[in-house]
């Protein structure tokens, strides 16, 4: 067993993009973990869509070995985690098996809405923090002032904030030394005890099967040993027990302090409940760990196929999906426009975006996704309650005496000079504000906002009024009885379910005409000409048309050209695949989501 | 192996009032026998590529004219093995540049055909021809070949306009062509392009009015199309190329108003005739899904076999095609259409006729009638004519016939 006092276990925690993962990677080289060979940039976003989007969506925990410059071995375990608000629950939890945090900011930006976030988590889960000033190469970093930053806005003390260049790997041996030094050995814990460990991660891997990530807590977890879940209750021989080098390394026992992973006949995932306590079958503990929460999906939208014919695959896949993350959530649904799909639940829009993008390329799969939707909970006349996922689930006005939504706290970091239209945004969504700071020229804002106006296109347009400068972060904290009223869109003449939405009443103008004005964009002019409503309960609040077409025809068309035009019309029939038909009217699937982001103030 | 199939009273009546007119029941047991067969002899070579042609052109750097006129004989023996006998209405020379053939040459397939097939008395022989490519001499040596009718590639009257196509003539060059060509031919046919980079509608009404008062008996009025693999296409990606002032429906329909009101007919989608004779009976076999005889490099040809309709394609490049009909084959490819297949082109020409498709006749290229419930539709949004008998656009769908072919297409 290594003894726990050279052990150090840390999560890599900073706003996204500062470098997380490219710190991980010099520290993994620095250590020898990779060759230079097996080396590549940001190694650890192992997941195609990771490294096509250059972020981290999934934490990944590595242990490295290091001789620091006192002669002595240590093992440190790094955890790195995503960047992006989407994505807290992965840091949240890996905090949770570490006793040590590096906050990297990037020196050219500095404190952003996520650092904050962060901290905050780390510091609630009693962290030695260690700062990292990252990126210092950019000619525009300014270490000193976003020193002072961290103390002004985080109080956290900086002077002896680590300077470095993860991209060139300057200074990164410093940060070596600092875990070491500054980040204290696993605390508690006992080899004697009944084996006590915190199940902190769990996925699906093609080779390995059901593969579970622990912290060890008490005792010693060994290959051979018959454990127990306690929340589960269910008991697994375990078959193999390794660390992450990050290559898949096979060990016969983890000791108090260690993290690593364990391979048991665990079927499912979901069997693997994270937060879970791992103990001895024969010898259990009798404290379990507190645990903490799972992740609960906050935006649903309905999946369906474009082509009926692909429901079961769309199942299928989804089950795979759900093999890998737990934190999104699936149901089937019935619309009558678009026939059989699934209600889908995710922790945020960018979790949407992803999960729908992996079904249709992994999967081959093509997909229509509705309008996004926040849970609603309806107090109804009859003194029950409902929670309502669906706005076609919507019941009868009459018979509900109450709707309530969830609202969020949201804090916004931005320059000075776009904060004016910053606070119009938020004040346009409902907002309210809570606190105005200044950190230097940067402004922080903290709002309350109903997350039904966040939803949809918040940070797109956070993003454009700010120049991408603005950053975004928030947290639900409470469900309020808001004015929300379920507005219709009827495309010549029959109502679009997959288009409805709930809106406060107060914004329903502006929602149906900004809706309309999209789908007037986005359909196709057809051969008739075609009229879109925006209504509620019957009234039209909203009406745009959509010209017929006059003109669809190539110039020249001779001899020579029957083959190519035979085979563009052939194109063009699969091209209409991607189309839905309501009625007589075509809608492009795109148009779903598209029509719900507002262009313009 | 001589299939003896001979044309029959097949095709239709080639009149804009064709709704009154007698047209053929297809009962459906019985299979058209055979319909008019046409040739079409492309000659791809060119002094200059023009900017928006996207043809299979080569640029003459002293080509063997010879060998390929030679090759092109040979075809013409290979494939009236395949079309079997029946009479030749049209020869149409197209390219390239056909005019800088040799009138030779020219007369030599005319020759050929003739021998090969027989060209009905009447027969049209048109030529392509571009305003710098022949003087007053060059006229007549074509008309002696056999030629009787030309299309003159004008393109635009004014020297902005033939500039920003890239083209090497002027105004004066393109009405002294015209004017020459009334000279030595009875027959003879003008091409324009509009919606050409920057161009305002005004400008080009105004254009088109000189031209229509010329007194061609045919025009062609295309509208500009961006073709990807043009230096045209490159420009367009980069951004470079100014489109139109106006809308390009305004184009279109004011291009058929004033043609209309000048007397010219508009018989297809961007041709124009003053009567019915006047009308490129040559194009007319391809809109009505007849058979033709292609050939020299790239040429395609369509002829319907008992085995059903057959597709043919040359040899693109001059080099293989020569070769090719040294080993007695020029075709890069030759297949069987589908009955779908048949039936999608035979739709995607026929819409484009202001006579229409006759159903009946349809139905028998493709094997089974048109969506039923998608003709009514069309007939009910007011762009298709409320005729059982034929599948024609109304006024108002007189632009949409690629938008009405896919909503009509059959299915595989
Ligand atoms: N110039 C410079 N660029 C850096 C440095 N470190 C990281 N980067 C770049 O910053 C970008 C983001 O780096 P990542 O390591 O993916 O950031 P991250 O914090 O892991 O991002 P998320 O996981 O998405 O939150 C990449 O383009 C890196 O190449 C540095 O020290 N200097
Ligand atoms: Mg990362």
């Amino acid at each position: 067993m290594f003894p726990k006092e050279r052990i150090r276990n840390f999560s890599i925690v900073a706003h996204i993009d500062h470098g997380k993962s490219t710190l991980s990677d010099r520290l993994i080289q620095l250590t020898g973990g990779l060759t230079d060979r097996e080396m590549k940039e940001q190694v650890l976003d192992s997941m195609d869509i990771e490294r096509e989007r250059g972020i981290t969506i999934k934490a990944q925990t590595v242990r490295l070995s290091y001789r620091a410059r006192d002669g002595l071995d240590y093992v440190l375990n790094l955890i790195d985690t995503p960047g992006h608000v989407d994505f807290a629950y992965e840091v949240s939890r890996s905090l949770a098996a570490c006793e040590g945090s590096l906050l990297v900011v990037d020196a050219s930006q500095g404190v952003e809405a996520q650092t904050l976030a962060n901290v905050y988590q780390a510091l609630d889960n009693n962290h030695e923090i260690v700062p990292v000033l990252n990126k210092i190469d950019l000619p525009a970093a300014e270490p000193a002032r976003v020193k002072a930053q961290i103390e002004d806005v985080i109080g956290l003390d900086a002077s002896n904030a680590v300077e470095i260049s993860a991209k060139s790997g300057l200074g990164v041996p410093e940060v070596l030394e600092a875990i070491v030094t500054r980040l204290p050995a696993p605390k508690e814990g006992d080899e004697n005890a009944p084996l006590k460990a915190l199940l902190v991660d769990a996925w699906y891997d093609p080779y390995l099967g059901v593969v579970t990530l622990v912290r060890i807590v008490d005792g010693i977890l060994k290959k051979g040993m018959r454990i127990r879940m306690i929340a589960t209750d269910a008991a697994y021989l375990v078959d193999r027990v390794g660390v992450f080098t990050p290559k898949p390394v096979d060990m016969d026992a983890l000791g108090p302090g260690e993290i690593g992973f364990i391979i048991a006949a665990v079927k499912e995932v979901a069997d693997a409940r994270v937060g879970d306590t791992i103990t001895e079958e024969k010898r259990q503990t009798k404290t379990p760990l507190t645990g903490f929460r799972t992740a609960q999906p906050v935006v649903f939208c309905g999946l369906f196929p474009t082509d009926a014919a692909n429901f079961e695959d769309l199942r299928g896949a989804m089950s795979k999906l759900r093999l890998n993350d737990a934190s999104f959530s699936f149901e089937m649904e019935s619309s009558a426009a678009l026939g059989f799909g699934f209600r889908c639940g995710f922790l945020g829009l960018l979790h949407l975006e992803i999960i729908q993008e992996r079904l249709e390329r992994e999967f081959g799969l093509d997909l229509i996704a509705t309008a996004p939707s926040v849970v609603y909970e309806l107090a109804m006349s009859d003194g029950s309650t409902m929670e309502l996922h669906n706005p076609v689930d919507m019941p009868d006005v009459v018979k509900i005496r109450e709707i309530s939504e969830p609202w969020i706290k949201a804090t916004i970091m931005s320059p000075d000079e776009y904060l004016g239209p910053i606070l119009k945004l938020c004040q346009e969504r409902r907002g309210v504000q809570l606190n105005l700071s200044y950190v230097g020229s940067r402004a922080m804002a903290e709002y309350e906002l109903p997350l039904n106006e966040v939803v949809f296109d918040f940070y797109d347009r956070l993003k454009s009024i700010s120049k991408g400068y603005a950053s975004f972060d928030y947290s639900i904290v409470a469900r309020r009885p808001g004015d929300l009223v379920k507005m219709q869109v009827l495309v010549n003449g029959e109502p679009v379910d997959a288009l409805s939405m709930l809106v406060h009443r107060a914004r329903a103008e502006i929602r149906g005409r900004a809706m309309v004005e999209k789908l007037k964009e986005l359909i196709p002019m057809h051969m008739f000409q075609i009229p879109i409503q925006a209504a509620i309960g019957g009234r039209v609040i909203a009406r745009e048309t959509v010209r017929a077409l006059r003109k669809d025809v190539t110039a020249k068309c001779y001899g020579g050209d029957a083959s190519r035009k035979r085979k563009l019309l052939d194109k063009q029939k699969e091209g209409k695949k991607r189309m839905r038909q309501f009625g007589r009217v075509d809608i492009p699937q795109e148009a779903f989501v598209a029509a719900l982001k507002m262009d313009g103030d | 192996m001589e299939q003896a199939s001979r044309a029959t009273d097949f095709p239709i009546v080639a009149s804009a009032a064709a709704e009154e007119a007698p047209h053929l029941e297809v009962s459906p047991g019985r299979k058209i026998a055979g319909r008019e067969l046409g040739i079409y002899v492309h000659w791809p070579y060119c002094t200059k590529i023009c900017p928006y042609c996207d043809f299979n052109v080569y640029r003459d750097r002293g080509a063997d004219h010879s060998a390929l006129a030679g090759a092109i004989l040979v075809d013409l023996s290979a494939q009236r093995r395949l079309s079997g006998q029946r009479p030749v209405q049209s020869i149409y020379f197209g390219g390239g540049s056909p005019a800088l053939m040799r009138p030779r040459d020219i007369a030599a397939i005319i020759a050929t055909v003739d021998t090969l097939w027989g060209l009905v008395a009447e027969a049209e022989i048109s030529l392509e021809c571009n305003p710098t490519d022949l003087g007053s001499a060059g006229l007549e040596a074509l008309r002696g070949a056999g030629i009787n009718r030309l299309s003159v590639g004008v393109q635009a009257f004014d020297d902005a306009g033939l500039k920003s196509l890239g083209r090497h003539h002027n105004r004066a060059d393109a009405i002294r062509t015209v004017t020459d060509a009334q000279q030595h031919f009875e027959r003879v046919s003008l091409d324009l392009i509009y919606a050409r980079p920057g161009q305002k509608l005004e400008e080009w009404r105004r254009e088109l009015g000189f031209a229509l008062d010329l007194g061609v008996e045919h025009v062609s009025l295309y509208e500009l199309t961006i073709e990807p693999d043009t230096a045209f296409g490159r420009k367009a990606r980069r951004g470079a190329l100014p489109r139109t002032v106006d809308p390009l429906e305004d184009f279109f329909c004011s291009t058929r108003e004033i043609a209309a009101n000048s007397g010219y007919a508009p018989y297809e989608v961007s041709n124009f005739a003053r009567t019915p004779e006047a009308q490129a009976r040559h194009n007319l076999l391809y809109w009505r899904a007849q058979d033709w005889v292609g050939v020299g490099p790239g040429a395609h040809g369509r002829l319907t076999r008992p085995e059903g309709r057959m597709a043919l394609t040359a040899f693109s490049r001059p080099d293989l095609y020569i070769e090719g009909a040294e080993r007695g084959n020029c075709f890069e490819e030759a297949d069987i259409l589908s009955s779908a297949d048949a039936g999608n082109e035979a739709l995607l020409f026929g819409l484009r006729l202001a006579e229409g498709i006759d159903r009946a006749f349809l139905r028998d290229v493709a094997g089974r009638d048109c969506d039923a419930a998608e003709f009514a539709q069309l007939q009910a949004d007011g762009v298709l004519e409320k005729s059982s008998q034929r599948i024609r656009a109304t006024e108002r769908g007189a632009g949409l016939a690629d938008a009405l072919a896919r909503r009509l297409a059959f299915r595989h």
